[in-house]
């Protein structure tokens, strides 16, 4: 991060228009304590980050005259983050930029749609379970081999005078 | 709001597809609600698990949400991206969202989009970052932020 890079801090959060942007004019928000992605942000952070970043919406209409503005996260190295921080970007539009930030939405069967949202209902009662299985797993493994405990039963009384 | 405007907002309503979700007129696979939210799966999702954050209230723009809302909004959010990542094994999550058509808004509701993310996946929210002389930017954004 260059200094000159900032336009705006306090003892939370950084607010930078970077040189190296998507596009001329981008704000990006970072917090002043570094997370690597999302789901570590502290709850307080993220409501914080979001707040504002909604707010800087306005503020790249009235500063840069914008036809539009996209809010993106990019929340792990999959889905493109570069900064070895969680940041929120602000993208100001125009008619002419030439940005394209789209996808091709694929027709989803209403089988798998359903299942999906019983996936995702039941994600984290299912990874519980998932460990709670791996331990009572890890578990009975650990236990002494029944033949080698009477091979050791036998051993022992072998060595009796 | 004026009131012209308040009345085209109110057509706007009427005719709104996502307001039609939120109500239950259109049938949707909702996967949270709460009394700012609506959140259900895109039925043409850009990745299996997308997911779409409704505000129940109709706003055209994000800039019209109230802070209450997008504090929810950031919560909520955080909390379905972790049930993404681990229903879905993905390595990511993107969060989008669109103010105008140029931009890429669809409706004039304004919705955030979540879509787990692969490696080399068809969904095309990892732009280039390109080199730019924002000396007169970052000027006039430091002169509407008071700096």
């Amino acid at each position: 991060m260059n200094k000159d890079d900032i336009i705006v801090d306090d003892e939370d959060i950084t607010v930078l228009c970077p040189s190296e942007a998507i596009v001329k004019g981008m704000i990006t928000i970072i917090p002043n304590k570094k997370y690597l992605i999302m789901e570590e942000v502290d709850d307080n952070l993220l409501i914080k980050m979001f707040q504002v970043a909604n707010k800087l919406c306005g503020s790249l209409f009235e500063a840069l005259k914008c036809e539009g503005t996209n809010i993106l996260i990019q929340n792990g190295v999959s889905a493109g983050q570069t900064l070895p921080s969680f940041s929120i970007n602000i993208i100001p539009r125009y008619s002419n930029d030439g940005l394209d930030l789209s996808w091709v939405g694929k027709n989803a069967s209403p089988q798998s749609l359903e299942e999906n949202v019983e996936l995702i209902h039941n994600i984290d009662k299912r990874e519980k379970e998932e460990a709670l299985e791996l331990q009572k797993k890890e578990e009975l493994e650990s236990l002494p081999d029944e033949e080698e405990a009477d091979d050791y039963l036998t051993k022992s009384m072998k060595r009796l005078p | 709001m004026a009131d012209d405007n308040k009345k085209l907002l109110e057509e706007q309503k009427k005719n709104c597809p996502f307001c039609k979700i939120v109500s239950g007129e259109t049938k949707s696979k909702k996967v949270y609600e709460d009394q700012h939210l609506f959140c259900v799966l895109d039925i043409k999702p850009g990745n299996e698990g997308h997911i779409l954050i409704i505000p129940k209230k109709h706003v055209p723009v994000s800039p019209l949400l109230e802070d209450e809302v997008l504090a929810n909004a950031s919560l909520v959010i955080k909390n379905l991206s972790n049930k993404l990542l681990k229903a879905f094994k993905v390595q990511g999550t993107s969060l989008f969202l669109a103010n105008g058509g140029v931009a890429g808004q669809m409706m004039p509701h304004s919705v955030f989009h979540l879509i787990p993310r692969s490696k080399g996946d068809s969904v095309n929210l990892n732009p280039v970052f390109k080199k730019f002389d924002v000396s007169e930017e970052r000027e006039k954004l430091k002169k509407v932020l008071g700096q």
